[in-house]
């Protein structure tokens, strides 16, 4: 039996990670001559198989000692759940300095004409965009353009992660993703993926376009690496939602206004205490912390009623980076982007 | 599919095992948050599986090797 839930959960995220590594390498072990792809492929698989055997029991034997000690099932489940977030940071740990496990070409295309739409003009207003993305069948970003101001503005609207597996199918918005996301800028093919949409939206044509990132969990880590990285455009401003995000070292100009539910796992996952005010490095990037009473913490329609529920009467400088952050002009055009993942030679 | 890509390449097959070796490594139960029967336990089957795994990286290059010297 495992006294403390800490430690189940560091267990079961290592052999977490050591399983899903296994689960790529089964597709590497394709790249082997033909005898020797067939017997990776079986010990592989069996390997998969010990890991998977071995965590359901650390799990069954954390569970039965927890349920002894009174807590509930439910709990334990949450318990469980996180440790997938908890892989993320620890696989992440280790790819820092390694070639890209996994990775693949991306691609991105239109997937609708450009539309009016309505200017957002609050933060519950960025956060419906972000919605709307998150509740597509596909993988897509949405990306606005705002008219009416002096510079072009636009706003990305960033998902989060839709694909627990790196090899189930084409989505780039994958655990893959997430851990290269951690492992730096660059690297995600979420993150190339969007830089191609953007792109394609027009963006950079005009090295003064502005661009303000809104993202939910991988996609806000996804927007703070292409915030740090930005060389066609000027950023705008980061929103983001229950986001790893406080190891990507952003410019002191850029205006960040990050909301998190206190216990949601996956803003620690970067390791890095958020900042809950502005600080003399960053006066323009705010931590906003609130308990969430009811409902999963890391889920972005809770983030949306907790967005609802600000209460930023104390708080000038959330007031101050909100209307920064917040485009300015009267009319919004949106356009749909797919992304994908291709296998095969560039 | 239209639309513009770019291209990154996997790690080889021997480097994903030994990194998937070096989690299982990393998973040594902490005896003081184990009851002790089970933290032994659980510690001979990581120590098991992290022998699997030595051996598979050995087979796989082995094999692998053979073949390249038969020309298959």
């Amino acid at each position: 039996m495992i006294y403390n839930p800490i430690e189940l959960a560091r267990i079961v995220g290592l052999l977490e990670a050591a399983a899903v590594t296994l689960e790529v390498d089964l597709v590497a072990a394709l790249s082997l001559r033909p005898i020797a792809a067939a017997v990776a492929l079986g010990k592989t698989a069996h390997a998969v198989w010990r890991i998977r055997k071995l965590q359901a029991a650390v799990i069954s034997a954390g569970i039965h000692y927890n349920q002894m000690e009174g807590n509930l099932p439910n709990r334990m489940q949450d318990l469980v759940g996180g440790t997938v977030h908890a892989l993320a940071g620890l696989l992440a740990n280790r790819l820092v300095a390694l070639p890209l496990v996994g990775e693949t070409r991306v691609a991105a295309r239109p997937v609708s004409g450009w539309f009016a739409t309505r200017t957002p003009d609050s933060l519950p207003a960025l956060i419906n965009g972000l919605v709307a993305s998150q509740n597509q069948d596909r993988p897509v970003v949405r990306i606005e353009q705002v008219f009416g101001a002096a510079t072009r503005q636009f706003v990305v609207y960033l998902p989060g992660t839709q694909q627990w597996s790196p090899l189930t199918n084409r989505n780039p918005m994958d655990l893959g993703s997430d851990l290269q996301a951690f492992a730096g800028a660059g690297r995600a093919g979420s993150e190339r993926a969007v830089a191609l949409a953007m792109r394609q939206a027009g963006i950079g044509k005009n090295p003064s376009d502005r661009v303000l990132f809104v993202g939910f969990s991988q996609g806000a880590l996804v927007g703070a690496n292409l915030a740090a990285t930005a060389k066609n455009y000027q950023v705008s401003g980061l929103v983001s939602l229950g986001g790893p995000i406080n190891q990507v070292q952003l410019p002191r100009s850029v205006p960040v206004l990050a909301l998190e539910h206190k216990s949601d796992p996956v803003p620690m996952l970067d390791m890095h205490l958020s900042q809950n005010g502005p600080s003399e490095q960053a006066p323009n990037q705010v931590t906003l912390s609130r308990h969430r009473e009811t409902g999963p913490a890391h889920d972005l329609l809770n983030y949306r009623e907790t967005a609802q529920n600000l209460d930023l009467q104390h708080s000038a400088a959330a007031r101050r980076v909100i209307d920064a952050v917040m485009p300015q002009g009267g009319y919004t055009e949106g356009r749909w982007f797919e992304l994908s993942r291709e296998y095969g030679k560039a | 599919m239209s639309g513009e890509s770019q291209n990154f390449e996997m790690l080889p097959f021997d480097n994903l095992v030994t990194l998937a070796q070096s989690f299982v490594y990393q998973a040594k139960p902490d005896p003081t948050q184990w009851h002790d029967a089970a933290s032994h336990t659980f510690e001979v089957e990581l120590q098991e599986l992290h022998a699997d795994l030595q051996a598979l990286i050995r087979v796989v290059l082995t094999v692998d090797l053979i073949e390249m010297a038969v020309g298959l």
